[in-house]
């Protein structure tokens, strides 16, 4: 607020009451402190592991081994996460190919199927599906999914072992990718059914409504109208749940094998993730391969940053347009 | 502007897009003014402008000979002594009666004990008394306005501003609350405007009717 | 003069769901379930899931066969339909059998002790009736309330704001808060470990705390966010009207006016971390007694089931699953108070 010039009637020129100086202050220190600690996770992370960057360069992110050599003598290390993310983004890639039809056909079916009351059950069943702890999709994991996954694996491999990525020539299946995958699946299966039933039921009701009236049937309506306009939310939806699905620990843990070869065969009982990795290696890490576990950690946010930056964008739009 | 040290005058545009409006009206104290005109017609727009919930596009708001708000300046709401009481009451769903009439006198920096028996006072004055403890979600529509107008007198204004007084009162209460607000807006040196989208609200209350279009 | 003749005619309720496709909908489940009875008793398919692939694969097929004489459009619809139906419904098997098998093997590690004792002087591979959970309940308390006098005034202050103060940077510290809600928890973990674990504390329940704070903020903020929106603008203009600073207005008007609703956005931040496990290895680490001593390592629900899951001796997985049950009740509980709590806020219609 400027002052005015002195002018007939007299002017006097007000700041805002002390208190709501105050208060905003701390508001706005408080609202910034979050900027601040997502910049700091970044910095200290890349300030802990730029040693690992500086020895590798690219190479620790292509590199498929992790070794390191003699502990007293940090230059026989090898370090490189390039398994791991191949493990991240083919479990990743995985649980979205399996959860986004099953989470498509949720949402459609809460929102346009389902009497009214098995809709108010189903949102809270899903909804608290994704406060489940991940440590108990780990265990249920392992202990429920892993016997029937490694007896399907053994058919499915019996049968279509001329594809290249379900051949297993050791014939050894147990806790391999595509268990991994499909309970990422079930766990990432609640978050984009949650946005995908958000950007179905702003689809336009009026649009809906002529479809009908132009005789079509409820699918007619579902696919002339509701899937097309919910197709970006359902893309960014689907981001936020790879996120989630690169960015997963314990559950991944639990139902993977950790080997440090690239694996792209889906059912062979060897692979690996970023996440699980730090876990994995983080008890018994001499001080540099520590911060090769930082650098690892420093990969990981950037590549989860960046797929949810992506997704909140394109959610975010999807709303604006409905 | 004659630089009357007694008169709020507003002269000049208000409102936003299909709100705007140019204005010029002066307010005598102690000579109520009543606004008379459609919906939509920019007379809450007026109200806000006035009592500084909304800024001038252009011209002033000239209280009592101290210019509150013509685009340099601007004087906050709380220091304006400018009370307004909305068509909707907007009694604080979560306070008793007695904490709502409190409000202002704590807004104005009076201790607890001085609020209280400010807003007893208040409260008695408009036949309320008996309502202090309860909370706004139980009162009748008459009671509501009763609270609403002790909650608005409490802070002894220069300027009360009334939007459509009688809108939530059934027709039997209506005799009652406009004696009771005629001789509110009577008080001395207060400067009130009452707006109503039916002259016949006005009746009694306002000494000049002004038709707003 | 023609006469009039009226004839009686039954009013019509096209509202109301007619008793042929209700029909026709029992006939399709009924027909499909004796289907996948048959496919069982003669293939290898057998048990609940036998019977479910069989019925999810037997609905589709059904309704396209019924309906295939009224036309394409009305068989695709009725196809489309049943596939809507049974993928939506098989998305929700998993989770009956999570809390099936947490239940029924959880359930084998409550002895009547499990609850009030800790593991100190005894062995994860000790027989069931020694030790309990004591130590990783009451640790999981402590640095989840911790975190939550951290990150609620915090979260409430960025949602403030965002909405009270509409900031000049509003737009984007709505848009990182919402990005940081996808940083990995483990990458929180691994921060705390880099700033607060080496250089002051070591592995402490302070450090767990931070970590829970990262990953709470998010979740705290946006739903403050969300019912802030909620509180109408006239309350707030009434209230500066009556000569009320924004603070006065903030804390004694519309705070107070969405209280329930900054309680469900602080248990739905609990609710994000109460069942963390990846931070905790890296910041609260484990122990094995009850303890409040903020400056050393403490237990805490998750851990106590990775560890013991580690062992692989099977008391210690009993334990295993017997803390996945406290976790999983645990975690039932914010849930369901969250859902009580908003539905409160939404009936209060502002």
């Amino acid at each position: 607020m400027s002052t005015a010039e002195s002018l007939e009637p007299r002017h006097i020129t007000v700041r805002r009451p002390v208190v709501d100086r105050v208060f905003r202050t701390v508001i706005s220190s408080g609202a910034l402190l979050s900027l601040v600690v997502l910049a700091l996770i970044a910095g200290f992370l890349l300030y802990r592991g730029l040693e690992i960057f500086r020895d590798f360069g690219f190479g620790f992110i292509t590199g498929e081994k992790w070794d390191i050599g003699n502990p007293e003598d940090t230059s026989t290390a090898v370090l490189g996460i390039g398994a791991m993310l191949v493990g991240s983004v083919l479990t990743a890639f995985i649980a979205v190919v399996i959860a986004l039809p099953f989470a498509m056909a949720a949402a459609l079916f809460i929102e346009y199927y389902s009497p009214r009351r098995l809709r108010t059950v189903l949102t809270s069943v899903l909804d608290f599906a994704a406060a489940i702890p991940s440590v108990i999709y780990g265990i249920w994991g392992y202990a429920v999914l892993l016997p029937l996954v490694e007896s399907w694996s053994k058919g499915i491999e019996r049968n279509l072992d001329f594809i290249p990525f379900i051949d297993v020539p050791s014939e050894i299946f147990g806790r391999s990718p595509f268990l991994a995958g499909l309970l990422l699946s079930l766990m990432i299966l609640p978050i984009i059914t949650s946005v995908a039933r958000e950007v179905y039921g702003q689809a336009p009701r009026d649009l809906v409504d002529a479809s009908y009236a132009l005789g079509s049937t409820k699918w007619g309506a579902i696919r002339n109208v509701v899937l097309p306009f919910g197709r970006s939310g359902l893309v960014g939806g689907t981001m936020l749940g790879l996120g989630r699905a690169l960015g997963e620990t314990v559950a991944v843990y639990l139902t993977l094998n950790l080997v440090f070869d690239v694996n792209f065969r889906i059912l062979a009982s060897a692979g690996g993730n970023v996440a699980s990795l730090i876990a994995t290696k983080f008890g018994e890490a001499t001080p540099y391969e520590l911060k090769g576990l930082m650098a690892a950690g420093l990969v990981l946010f950037a590549v989860t940053l960046a797929v949810n930056l992506l997704a909140t964008v394109v959610v975010n739009r999807s709303r604006r347009v409905a | 502007m004659d630089g009357d040290e007694l008169t709020l005058s507003v002269h000049g545009s208000i409102g936003r897009g299909s709100f705007a409006r140019e204005v010029s009206l002066d307010v005598v104290a102690g000579v109520p003014v009543g606004l008379v005109g459609p919906n939509g017609s920019g007379k809450s727009t007026l109200l806000h402008t006035v009592a500084g919930l909304e800024r001038m596009r252009s011209g002033s708001v000239v209280l009592d000979g101290t210019v509150v708000d013509d685009g340099s300046t601007f004087l906050e709401p709380g220091e304006r002594r400018c009370v307004v009481m909305f068509q909707d009451l907007r009694l604080f769903p979560d306070m008793s009666v007695e904490r709502n009439v409190e409000f202002g006198p704590r807004c104005h920096g009076a201790p607890r004990a001085e609020a209280r028996d400010r807003a007893v006072a208040a409260l008695d004055a408009v036949g309320a008394a008996h309502l202090a403890s309860r909370m706004p979600g139980t009162l009748s529509g008459g009671e509501k306005q009763r609270v609403a107008l002790a909650r608005a007198l409490v802070t002894n204004p220069r300027v009360i501003l009334l939007d459509e007084p009688f809108a939530a009162v059934d027709s039997d209460s209506r005799p009652a609350l406009r004696e009771l607000l005629a001789a509110a807006l009577s008080a001395p040196g207060l400067h009130a405007v009452v707006v109503s989208h039916d002259p016949e609200d006005l009746r009694g209350l306002a000494s000049v009717t002004v038709s707003f279009a | 003069m023609t006469a009039v003749v009226a004839v009686p005619v039954a009013p019509t309720r096209p509202w109301q769901r007619r008793r042929a496709a209700l029909a026709r909908n029992g006939a399709l489940v009924a027909g499909a379930a004796v289907m996948s009875w048959l496919v069982n008793a003669r293939t290898d398919l057998s048990g609940f899931l036998g019977h479910w692939l069989a019925f999810s694969l037997a609905m589709p097929v059904l309704a396209l066969l019924s309906s295939v004489r009224s036309g394409r459009n009305v068989a695709t619809d009725s196809f489309s339909a049943a596939l809507v139906t049974v993928a939506s419904l098989a998305a929700a098997v998993p989770l009956f059998s999570i809390a099936r098998t947490v239940w029924q093997n959880g359930s084998k590690a409550f002895y009547s002790s499990y609850l009030t004792t800790d593991m100190r002087i005894t062995s994860s591979s000790d027989p069931l009736n020694m030790g309990g959970v004591l130590h990783a309940v009451s640790g999981t308390l402590v640095m989840v309330a911790l975190a939550t006098i951290i990150s609620v005034p915090l979260g409430v202050m960025s949602a403030l704001y965002i909405v009270e103060m509409k900031g000049r940077f509003a737009g984007v510290v709505r848009f990182l808060t919402q990005a940081m809600s996808g940083v990995p928890s483990i990458v929180a973990g691994l921060f705390v470990y880099a700033t607060v674990v080496i250089f002051f504390t070591g592995f402490s329940a302070w450090a767990g705390a931070l970590a829970y704070v990262i990953l709470m903020l998010p979740t705290v903020s946006r739903t403050s966010e969300e019912v802030l929106r909620l509180v109408p603008d006239e309350l707030r203009a009434a209230s500066y009207a009556l000569g009320a600073s924004q603070a006065r207005t903030t804390f004694r008007v519309v705070l107070p006016t969405i209280a329930s609703g900054l309680l469900t956005a602080a248990i739905l931040g609990i609710a994000r971390v109460a069942g963390e496990t990846a931070p905790l290895i890296l910041t609260a680490s484990y122990f094995v007694a009850t303890s409040t001593n903020l400056n050393e390592p403490m237990a805490s629900l998750p851990i106590y089931i990775f560890s013991n899951l580690g062992l692989g001796d099977s008391n210690a997985i009993t334990r295993a699953w017997g803390g996945s049950l406290v976790l999983l009740v645990l975690v039932l509980v914010l849930f369901v108070s969250a859902r009580v709590l908003s539905a409160r806020l939404r009936r209060k219609r502002l």
